[in-house]
């Protein structure tokens, strides 16, 4: 048997990987993980489904109470539920909303999150002991009755029912950037100290370059978990919201009120088709963003080599 | 004579720490010149790397302060300028490698982009520039296949390796002084030899000057045109090297050439300093090596000595030459 030569094998391997930084190297590690390529195609299935969808639908989202509460048919795919509106085009239009929640809220969780905790474990002193102090008070709250109060406030204001998405996805960021913050500033604190932060120094690079080229790379594995369970977290804490009343306003469905109004012993027992469709587009989506957060955490680590 | 590119005047450090204050640089005063490789040698805790870290001004502050005296780096006294001057000199005019070249890149970017920083940020080149100076870097610290090594990452390196490159980004800038803070402590001795001829060849290509912290003499033999010894966060000799080796005067340093292997000379056991170095919290007036030299008279427990020098421009601080120069 003839034996390859392994100089030649190594420079091989090696011409391919031609790329200069980081966000290169990371991308090119993402594609080759076929979980990541999982996930990237049911998360892209789940947004044509929810924002292209609707407009294949025969139905329209109005109700129709001769109709009401059919099993799947020809006609109606998924059936219909208690007012007979078609529950495939509701999941399609609950999908926008719940989607767009999701994803929002975990970026503006993330945003605040990230530079409140790079500051805060970066600079330390008194920033520190204001930022981690405003975030223990936010911790100590539960946040079900600061959702309530909100939701009054939104009412009170009169806030149009359109416009209370934004202002859910807001309030769902700005309660929960909490533990990412205390994430991303415990894992500053113990790089910070590392030899190579000295070495920046050393070159007289500017605090604000150290922190986004230097520091937060080495965050990013840590951050994108967080975010990931961050969009699973926030389409159950609309559900939530919107079962109190205090987020979408019915008829505007989302993932999480469908499943919630299917909440009496009758829907559970006899009309499987109300509850099962929001919660296999849940359980889909969340599983299809940790499949890719997991993949990019990996993509991000120079160490994994593929 | 080549003028002075460093001059500490008077510098002291001292660390607040709970237990009191640290003297780790106690009025030390030295000078380097252009071009010249200047050797700062001692025990470990004697303030090396503190004078080092105040001439970059790095002093961690508190505990630490620098609370007197004057570093002057080419005309401009250092603890005097603003923090976005000190930038531009940090990494442009002085460089500086560390002891542990395993962690002093950053493990998630690539070799090239963490030597085309400071090209980038200093020399305001481009992308494409400073990727070209990049791999020349490469090639002059002497490691083959340089468009490689730019994209790969700090873990598929070796220790030598990584300490080529941390000289590389150090030299990215052409600074007129290199600090190296005990280059070659973590390396094994062949890469040591090697890293300390690359040194001195680039040292002499580009005519800079060189503060090169050790604690091993030999390193000090073989590359050091000027040798300081410190101890207890003083100055306690300095001198030519070859002044230094052939004619050292401090019972410090004695012990200290003592203390070292000669090749050829079978001995039972090496010397060693008999003692401590001292706890340096609240030390009193007094010589610091006293209690642990062997020809302590009474003053060495009573004054501290001045660094002076002979007529050869040998200088020490010890009691023992004090009459003796007076004569």
């Amino acid at each position: 048997m003839e034996r390859p030569t392994p100089t030649l094998d190594y420079r091989k391997k090696n011409k391919k990987r031609g790329g200069t930084s980081l966000w290169q190297d990371a991308f090119r590690r993402f594609i080759r993980n076929k979980y990541a390529i999982l996930g990237l195609v049911i998360l892209t299935f789940m947004v044509l489904f929810a924002f292209i969808g609707p407009y294949f639908s025969p139905h329209q989202d109005v109700p129709d109470v001769t109709k009401a509460n059919q099993p799947p048919s020809n006609e109606h795919w998924l059936g219909t539920d208690n007012l007979g509106r078609d529950v495939l085009l509701r999941l399609m239009l609950a999908g926008r909303i719940s989607l767009t929640i999701g994803i929002a809220a975990t970026l503006i969780l993330l945003l605040i999150g990230v530079t409140l905790g790079s500051i805060s474990g970066y600079y330390g002193g008194w920033l520190d002991v204001i930022i981690m102090r405003i975030a223990d008070i936010i911790y100590a709250m539960p946040g079900l009755p600061i959702l309530i109060v909100m939701g009054a406030i939104m009412s009170d204001l009169k806030i149009p029912p359109a416009h209370r998405i934004y202002y859910v996805m807001f309030i769902l960021g700005i309660i929960s950037w909490v533990g990412v913050a205390r994430l991303v500033r415990s894992q500053i604190l113990s790089l910070k100290e590392q030899e190579f932060m000295l070495a920046t120094e050393v070159l007289g690079l500017k605090d604000s370059k150290k922190i986004i080229k230097h520091l937060f790379p080495n965050v990013l594995p840590t951050v994108i978990v967080a975010g990931t369970l961050g969009v699973a977290s926030s389409i159950i804490s609309e559900s939530t919201l919107s079962f109190l009343g205090l987020g979408v306003v019915p008829p505007t469905p989302s993932w999480g009120y469908m499943l919630s109004a299917a909440n009496n012993m009758i829907d559970f027992a006899k009309r499987p088709w109300l509850w099962i469709p929001p919660g296999v587009a849940i359980m889909l989506t969340v599983v299809a963003i940790n499949f890719i957060g997991d993949a990019l955490r990996d993509a991000f680590d120079p160490r994994q080599k593929i | 004579m080549a003028k002075n590119l460093v001059e500490f005047r008077n510098l002291k450090t001292f660390f607040y720490t709970e237990e009191g204050v640290v003297k780790a640089v106690n009025d030390v005063s030295f000078s380097i010149r252009e071009g010249e490789t200047v050797c700062v040698v001692g025990e470990s805790g004697c303030g090396k790397s503190v004078t080092a870290l105040s001439l970059m001004r790095l002093i961690q502050s508190p505990p630490g302060k620098i609370v007197g005296g004057e570093i002057i780096f080419d005309g401009r006294d250092i603890l005097k300028l603003s923090d976005a001057e000190m930038r531009r000199i940090r990494g442009n005019e002085i460089g500086m490698i560390f002891q542990e070249p395993m962690t002093s890149l950053n493990p998630v970017l690539t070799i090239g982009e963490q030597i085309m920083e400071p090209l980038m940020v200093h020399k305001l080149m481009t992308k494409k520039e400073a990727w070209n100076k990049a791999i020349e870097l490469i090639k002059q610290v002497g490691i083959p296949r340089a468009e490689q090594i730019m994209t790969s990452y700090p873990h598929e390196l070796s220790g030598g390796m990584r300490q080529r490159i941390m000289i590389a980004i150090a030299l990215s800038c052409d600074p007129k002084l290199l600090i190296a803070d005990e280059p070659t402590t973590a390396l094994d001795v062949t890469i040591q030899a090697q890293i300390l001829d690359l040194l001195r060849k680039i040292k002499q290509e580009r005519n800079m000057a060189l503060m090169l912290i050790t604690h091993d003499l030999g390193i000090v033999a073989e590359i050091a045109d000027y040798v300081v010894v410190m101890y207890a966060g003083k100055v306690i000799e300095e001198a030519p090297v070859r002044e230094l080796f052939k004619n050292s005067k401090h019972p410090y340093t004695r012990g200290l050439l003592k203390a070292k292997p000669i090749i050829g000379q079978r001995q039972e056991r090496l010397y060693t300093i008999p003692g401590q170095v001292p706890n340096p919290i609240g030390l009193g007036d007094y010589c610091y090596f006293s209690d642990r030299c062997e020809y302590a008279m009474d003053i060495c427990h009573q004054k501290i000595p001045q660094l002076i020098s002979d007529e050869n421009g040998h200088k020490v601080a010890c009691w023992l030459y004090e009459g003796e120069w007076k004569k």
